[in-house]
């Protein structure tokens, strides 16, 4: 028992936890009104976008690549399906359906591409860089820069409904966090990922299959990037085009706090909900002290590498 | 004459070099604005610029690393350029001086971080262009500076037979680099580096000094092209650098540099800026969407990389071809 709450408290998990815990009690002793019904509600709805993106990016971490493209990926879906519900009217359901096809078919490029380009490493990085300039200027051709505004409040009440204090984006959030926390712990599938991400050498010579795993590493965090943004559009009311443009760094943010190791092999599902509660009170702190917008990069760049260095410095304790 | 003529075909610049040409016949055909004088004069700037964001990638390219944050170096050189002209009013020349010295200690932090800490070097770089935009954005609050002195505003726009002076100061940087990799020690030891850390640091080369002088290199260069670019706005504006990521890698593997690492080819980034260039005066000249530039240049990445790869297999065909030779003369 003993050895188990030190392994717990050791683990770079739980000072991230401690770190969150002391973050929201700072803010509650600053802001009388931060545990206001509105600000919870607030919170809630961008740690469900946050949260989402994370676990994207822990995929393809996980697989031991990574991927710039979520950003651009979301962007296509939501603008695809938002479109086709303005000018078809097509069933809510439907568009959303269709928004994750879209994302599953930019995942299927992406892998491709990948797995031509080497499979592993920087070469996962540099596809999707090009890729996401890709479908970011399909995004621009098909809306000419403008956003889609007439959006039907049904689409928008999926993700945008309140059951008391809780917004049913979170559960979207809730259900991609355990299935893909099944997926990496169950599914031979998602241990051949994470095998692959090891070591991709090892694995292969165990009998994993290189093609598979990238195409499905990529088909997956495509997908979830889709409904990443579909629920930015929920939540705002409109698509615009620039959705997820700063998705990048908050996407390894997310996911390295959560524990995902950052050469592959190891992911920790539940632990990108703790990274997104830090980026998203950190956001919201942001808006509650007044700082200008201005900080906001500089702070998530610095938050980021404080906490990749105090990673490192556990590791060398050891 | 077959054998020659598959030789040209497989020379390095080739593959640049023709693109090139057929593009630029295409256009001067179909349209009357691409040989006008002011289309190839700013032609020529754009080039410039291109070509040292592009050495400055490919100074970490031959280490076998990458450097996300050229746009923001760029970036964060062209605010200290600002104040010191116009809130310190100091001479162009100090300026320029100071603005070369942000770059280096920008890159200095990075090849530090790379090398001291043991964080994923992707990461660092990642935190990097986005701490750098964002202390650029704190400074400055995004206001761009555009009460510059005249004598540099004049620089900008210098001709010289007809040619803007920053082709000309790309070219004599191009110049230097190519002596720094060819000549130097230190360009050596960088494709050293680059080509098998291993193996470098077994032959004695100080592998974190040599790291630390590329990334510092980088950022110089980077801290250039922003000077380029403030000659060319004629203002210090918040938005230089953001477009450079994605250029600063098509420019120097169109060019012939390996992304692996190892191997360079100094004046293929020039050559590769020109082909950027004309590519992107096509969209404007052939009245293209505006919106489908990007998508073009993401095309234009990928097709780079199908280049790289075909460049690599000719590259490990002919050390297999050259080994079987040996083996048979003996």
């Amino acid at each position: 028992m003993q050895t188990k709450l030190k392994k717990m408290t050791q683990s770079s998990v739980f000072s991230v936890a401690v770190i969150a815990v002391a973050m929201i009690l700072v803010m509650r002793i600053i802001r009388d009104n931060y545990f206001s019904a509105n600000n919870i509600i607030a919170l809630l709805k961008a740690l469900a976008v946050t949260t989402i993106v994370g676990v994207s990016q822990m995929i393809s971490i996980g697989s031991g690549g990574m991927n710039v493209s979520i950003g651009s990926t979301g962007a296509l879906s939501a603008i695809s399906a938002a479109l086709v519900m303005q000018n078809y009217n097509v069933n809510p359901i439907l568009a959303m359906l269709l928004g994750l096809a879209i994302g599953i078919s930019c995942g299927i490029v992406n892998g491709l591409l990948i797995y031509r380009n080497g499979g592993v490493g920087v070469a996962s990085f540099l596809t999707t860089m090009a890729t996401s300039s890709v479908f970011t200027g399909i995004t621009l051709i098909m809306t000419q820069g403008r956003g889609v505004a007439k959006v039907p409040k049904e689409f928008v009440a999926i993700g945008n409904t309140e059951l008391g204090p809780i917004p049913t984006s979170i559960f979207f959030m809730i259900a991609v966090v355990i299935i893909f926390w099944l997926f990496f712990r169950y599914a031979p599938a998602g241990r051949r990922i994470l095998a692959f991400g090891a070591n991709a050498k090892a694995a292969e010579l165990y009998g994993v299959n290189r093609f598979k795993c990238v195409l499905l590493v990529n088909v997956l965090a495509g997908a979830v990037a889709a409904l990443a943004g579909m629920l930015v559009v929920m939540r705002v009311g409109s698509a615009q085009p620039d959705i997820g443009s700063d998705w990048m760094l908050t996407s390894f943010a997310v996911s390295l706090m959560g524990g995902t190791r950052q050469a592959g092999g190891k992911v920790n599902a539940p632990g990108v909900i703790l990274g997104g509660i830090i980026m998203t009170v950190i956001a919201n702190a942001l808006v509650h002290l007044g700082a200008d917008v201005y900080w906001t990069q500089l702070i998530n760049g610095i938050v980021i590498l404080g906490i990749m260095a105090l990673d490192q410095l556990k590791n060398i304790k050891k | 004459m077959k054998k020659r003529l598959k030789s040209l075909v497989q020379a390095d610049l080739f593959s640049v070099i023709a693109p090139i040409v057929v593009l630029s016949l295409a256009l001067s055909c179909s349209t009357k604005g691409f040989l006008s004088q002011y289309n190839i004069y700013s032609n020529f700037q754009q080039v410039a610029i291109y070509t040292v964001v592009g050495l400055a990638q490919m100074m970490v390219l031959s280490l076998g690393q990458m450097n996300l944050a050229v746009g923001s170096v760029g970036c964060l050189s062209t605010m200290v350029f600002g104040m010191a002209m116009q809130n310190l009013s100091l001479p162009a020349v100090v300026c320029m001086v100071l603005t070369c010295l942000t770059g280096l200690i920008l890159g200095c932090v990075q090849g530090l971080l790379v090398t001291k800490t043991r964080i994923n070097p992707f990461i660092i770089s990642l935190s990097l262009l986005s701490i750098y935009k964002g202390v650029a954005l704190v400074i400055t609050k995004g206001v761009p500076y555009s009460e510059l002195r005249e004598s540099f505003k004049a620089l900008g726009s210098l001709k010289i037979l007809s040619l803007p002076a920053s082709f000309y100061a790309a070219l004599v940087l191009c110049v230097l680099v190519f002596i720094l990799i060819r000549y130097r020690k230190l360009g050596k030891k960088l494709l050293a580096c680059g080509a098998n850390r291993t193996a470098a640091i077994y032959s004695g080369i100080n592998y974190t000094r040599v790291v630390i002088t590329g990334h510092c290199l980088s950022g110089l260069l980077c801290a250039m092209a922003a000077i380029l670019q403030i000659s060319r706005f004629g203002s210090a504006q918040m938005s230089i650098g953001d477009d450079w990521m994605m250029t600063s890698f098509v420019v120097p593997v169109l060019g012939g540099t390996l992304l692996s690492g190892g191997k360079v080819n100094v004046f293929g980034v020039m050559f590769g800026a020109v082909l950027m260039t004309i590519i992107q005066n096509s969209i404007v000249l052939w009245k293209f969407s505006p919106h489908a530039s990007q998508l073009v240049l993401g095309l234009i990445l990928l097709l780079a990389y199908e280049v790289d790869r075909m460049r690599r297999n000719l590259m490990k065909r002919q050390s297999t071809s050259a080994a079987l030779k040996k083996e048979a003369d003996k």
